[in-house]
């Protein structure tokens, strides 16, 4: 026996329903962790010479970092700065 | 009858139903009610965690200053030390008083953080304050946040309710900013908000500091025959220094032969903006509550010196959280809109003042 109209109509808006629950609950676990590194950069304040590694505690911008190998002039943490990973395909 | 007819005379019949529930009873209200709530609920679950994330946070960092009962530390400084706003029926003096009571607050938190940290480091010490501070802070939104729900609930007030819920996501991401904001003044890396020190921490070259305010300093340099005058707060702990009195000392220092005040400062975007964009005015750019902001007013207007005001975009989040690298470039920007200012419109053997306005944790 086929199905009545109304049991079309009922199945139809609870499938519309389900759908739109199942799609926003999905929606609001989809967010993406982004992987970020924090970066040292130290530049030479005689020359040009510039160089960047990973931040390490009791970094800070101003702190001297030894001898440039360039010319043997300071070495100085000019910037510290957060970068995001990008995404791996 | 048909089928036909008895599906009509259904449809009909729920349609009238359905709009009188709809129409003449609070039954949608309810539902809705209901509906925000559990969001809510959920959304308080989040908020609990962020705040007790921040406590442990708090805690493990005052474990490694060796402080005895971090937990106790930390008890005694959530929810004190508030500030009640003076009186402004009566403006006369505001500025005056609200300075003493932000002082006497501000020196309060820093004897508590003495006594209770007495074998850290100067800059250990102000970045624990800060770490306090936006625990507190953590503590007051959860709190605020359960006070309307609850409200809402008492009261079946559907459209507090609603108003709390949807205001509920900028609330979770701005505490989840607090939080992160915590890994940044526990490495001691810059902010944001670094921003104005860090063009100021650029435009001092090899000059030394000088003392001229609590926490703040100022450095002698020049540019293209311009005396420069560069004022900063004392890094690389955490403190924002009290620059408007040290731009007012400054100034009566030179006897007011200031060609330009120029300050630089970070400033919320709004959404249309890029972050790192630099934008130039007039004006004091200084966010405090007023004091520090019209110290440096009444300097420049006392003595009839330009003041301009140079600022670095960013949002919310990113003023507070650990320097991203369109801030940076944002910087380098700035430093060099700032030059340009002082070679246009600053006369050879001029001098000017450059402000850079910010906390200057993790910058010299």
């Amino acid at each position: 026996m086929a199905p009545d109209v109304m049991t079309i109509v009922f199945l139809a808006i609870m499938a519309f329903i389900i759908s739109y629950m199942v799609v926003t609950a999905l929606k609001s676990r989809q967010e993406p962790v982004k992987l970020k590194r924090t970066i040292t950069v130290i530049k030479c304040s005689s020359c040009d010479h510039e160089q960047s590694r990973d931040f390490k505690e009791g970094d800070f911008v101003g702190k001297e970092e030894g001898q440039c190998p360039k010319c043997g002039g300071k070495l100085i943490v000019s910037a510290i700065y957060v970068e995001e990973i990008p995404e791996k395909v | 009858m048909d089928g036909s007819n008895d599906w009509a005379s259904t449809l009909l019949v729920i349609l009238i139903l359905g709009s009188f529930l709809l129409n003449f009873t609070d039954i949608p209200q309810k539902m809705q009610l209901w509906r925000y709530s559990s969001y809510i609920r959920k959304k308080i679950i989040q908020l609990t965690e962020i705040e007790d994330e921040g406590r442990r946070k708090v805690i493990k960092y005052l474990n490694r200053l060796n402080v005895e009962n971090p937990r106790k530390v930390l008890e005694g400084f959530v929810d004190n030390f508030f500030l009640i706003s003076p009186v402004n029926i009566e403006p006369t003096d505001i500025i005056k008083r609200l300075r003493h009571l932000i002082r006497n607050r501000d020196e309060s938190i820093r004897r508590y953080v003495e006594e209770n940290i007495p074998n850290a480091s100067l800059v250990q010490r102000q970045n624990a304050e800060v770490l306090l501070e936006i625990s507190s802070v953590l503590t007051l939104i959860n709190k605020i946040v359960k006070h309307y729900f609850q409200l809402g609930v008492k009261y079946n007030n559907w459209i507090l309710m609603m108003q709390l819920a949807l205001e509920l996501q900028q609330v979770v991401k701005l505490a989840k900013a607090y939080d992160d904001a915590m890994d940044a003044f526990m490495a001691g890396m810059p902010i944001g908000d670094g921003a104005g020190p860090l063009v100021a921490f650029y435009l001092k070259g090899d000059a030394k500091p000088v003392r001229i305010a609590k926490e703040t300093i100022y450095y002698e340099t020049s540019l293209d025959g311009r005396k420069v005058y560069i004022i900063k707060a004392e890094g690389p702990g955490s403190t924002v220094g009290w620059p408007g009195e040290a731009v007012e000392k400054l100034v009566n220092m030179l006897g007011g032969s200031v060609s330009r005040i120029i300050t630089v400062d970070a400033a919320l975007k709004l959404e249309s903006e890029k972050t790192g964009e630099v934008a130039y005015g007039v004006g004091a750019a200084i966010g405090d509550p007023g004091p520090e902001k019209i110290a440096i007013e009444r300097a420049a207007s006392r003595y009839g010196i330009p003041l301009d005001a140079v600022v670095i975009k960013m949002s919310n989040e990113e003023a507070i959280n650990s320097m991203t690298k369109q801030v940076l470039e944002g910087v380098k920007k700035a430093v060099e809109i700032v030059k340009k200012v002082i070679r246009d419109k600053v006369p050879e053997s001029g001098s000017v003042i450059v402000v850079g306005i910010g906390n200057t944790v993790g910058i010299a």
